[in-house]
């Protein structure tokens, strides 16, 4: 069975391929589970791991998208609410400028009528006070010019036609005016 | 007259080619073709085998200080020694991984023929006899293919798919026999070649200097790269065929 | 002449003839092979790894047979 390696050609011998195979196999079984089989698990447990990251990433991404969307919604939520609201204070304080307004124009309304009729009661004053003094003027005239005691009758056939006289001069003023002209009169008449 | 002269001629050119190139290159080619047998106890062997069992014995080694050092300490990124052992796994696994089911043991098969094959090539480069210089090297690598393929396309196909193929074209007997033989002896003609003409380049002394370093890039490094590269690339394909 | 000198020098005409002619041949289906290929990538750059991984694969093929002329050689020289 067993053939010398000088007959065959090339030294062909079976003993020796056998022995090469069997060599062959330690060989493989040696690199199968010392060397390729850690190196692929590690380099698949590698490539796991990026899946898994990858997978994780665009879930996060997914929420942090949707998550920006409603911030986006409740941004602009509160935008119109905002504007809303200035509307209101806008239209609440022109309401208010206007009412202010207002009670500052009827004030003024007020003190421009009481300075009216103030003034108006001070004219009649004054002017009572200036045909009193008019009067006692012209008795005191009067009675220098004549000299004399001056009774009532003689008094007033004197005064009358100035009086007249002094009436034509306030023709121009009020019907009012005229009546309050008359009440000195009657006081000098006593 | 003249035929003594020219061989008088021819005699002395002989002299004086054997003295410049030393006269051992037919020796040389002779020993590198059938070199002395050596004993294995007891038995006859070529001293490829023991190239063999020491290409082995270097990469058991290798292995054992890879996984206990080097795997261990793997890290994301890889750099260096890694980088090279995840690049080497990744291109067998990727040529493996067309065959599915099969991938798991192609692939580091053909990693390993093609580890050994390239390994002990380059030991020329250190003046020990590379292994594939010898044919029952090579057949044993070619045979290896061959139960490979045979194991794999029964375990997809089952006994009947695997006879119907030869059934059906009597032909494939032809042409699946023909594949470990031609993987084996392509295996052995490129690299005994490469090895017959380093020996020659080294057997004249006057060439053994400078010229080895140019020679044994295309001789030795080439071919190292080049059959290891083809050997696991035609056993996938080959392979891949069967399991189809 | 001694028949068996004959014979022997016969014998060395017959391995140069098989190493030559299966080298002519190999020669010419490389060089063939590698021009197409040239063509491919000239014309289709972008596939370049693919050709290239190809063509070694056929280049392989066609140095097959020049191996087995040179194996053919080594056996008639050795017998």
């Amino acid at each position: 069975m067993i053939m010398s390696a000088a007959d065959m050609p090339l030294g062909l011998n079976v003993i020796e391929i056998l022995l090469h195979i069997f060599n062959f196999i330690i060989l493989i079984v040696a690199v199968r589970f010392l060397l390729y089989k850690p190196i692929k698990k590690f380099m698949d447990k590698r490539a796991q791991g990026y899946a898994d990251e990858e997978a994780d990433y665009a879930r996060k991404k997914e929420e942090a998208e949707k998550m920006k969307a409603e911030a986006e919604d409740k941004i602009r939520e509160a935008e119109v609410k905002a504007a809303r609201i200035e509307d209101d204070a806008n239209a609440n304080a022109v309401k208010e400028a206007d009412a202010i307004l207002e009670n500052a124009r009827k004030d003024a309304k007020d003190i421009v009528a009481r300075a009216e009729a103030d003034m108006a009661a001070k004219e009649v004053r004054e002017r009572a006070a200036l045909s009193r003094e008019v009067t006692s003027l012209a008795l005191t005239m009067s009675s220098k010019i004549l000299e004399r005691e001056v009774n009532a009758d003689d008094n007033e056939a004197v005064i009358a036609p100035l009086i007249e006289q002094f009436r034509a001069v306030h023709a121009g003023d009020a019907d009012s005016d005229t009546t309050k002209a008359a009440a000195p009169e009657k006081k000098k008449k006593k | 007259m003249l035929t003594m002269l020219a061989s008088a001629f021819t005699d002395f050119f002989a002299e004086s080619y054997k003295e410049a190139f030393g006269g051992g290159m037919s020796e040389a080619v002779q020993e590198a073709i059938d070199p002395e047998l050596v004993d294995f106890f007891g038995l006859k062997v070529n001293p490829s085998l023991y190239s063999a069992f020491l290409g082995t014995a270097i990469i058991v080694i290798a292995c054992v200080i890879i996984r206990i050092f080097v795997i261990p300490r793997f890290k994301k990124q890889p750099k260096g020694l890694q980088l090279l052992l995840e690049g080497l796994v990744g291109y067998f696994d990727k040529t493996a991984s067309p065959l599915k089911r099969q991938a798991s043991f192609v692939g580091p098969y053909i990693a390993t023929a093609a580890i050994f094959i390239c390994l002990t090539t380059l030991m020329e480069l250190l003046g020990i006899r590379p292994a594939f210089a010898s044919i029952n090297t090579c057949l044993a690598f070619g045979l290896s293919t061959f139960f490979v393929i045979n194991y794999c396309g029964l375990r997809e196909n089952g006994l009947f798919g695997r006879a119907k193929r030869y059934l059906g074209n009597p032909i494939n007997i032809i042409t699946d026999l023909a594949v470990p033989l031609s993987l084996s002896f392509r295996l052995f003609g490129a690299i005994m070649s490469g090895f017959i003409i380093v020996e020659l380049v080294y057997s004249v002394i006057y060439l053994s200097f400078v010229v080895p370093a140019a020679v044994s890039v295309i001789t030795t490094i080439f071919h190292a790269l080049i059959q290891s590269f083809l050997f696991a690339t035609l056993s996938a394909i080959f392979i891949g065929e069967a399991v189809e | 002449m001694n028949l068996m000198l004959l014979a022997g020098e016969l014998s060395s005409l017959g391995a140069a003839l098989a190493i030559g002619l299966t080298g002519l041949g190999a020669a010419l289906g490389m060089g063939l092979s590698i021009s197409k290929a040239l063509d491919g990538i000239a014309r289709q750059p972008e596939a370049d790894n693919k050709i290239r991984s190809t063509l070694i694969l056929g280049l392989a093929f066609c140095e097959t047979l020049a191996i087995y002329g040179l194996l053919v050689a080594i056996l008639i020289m050795t017998m």
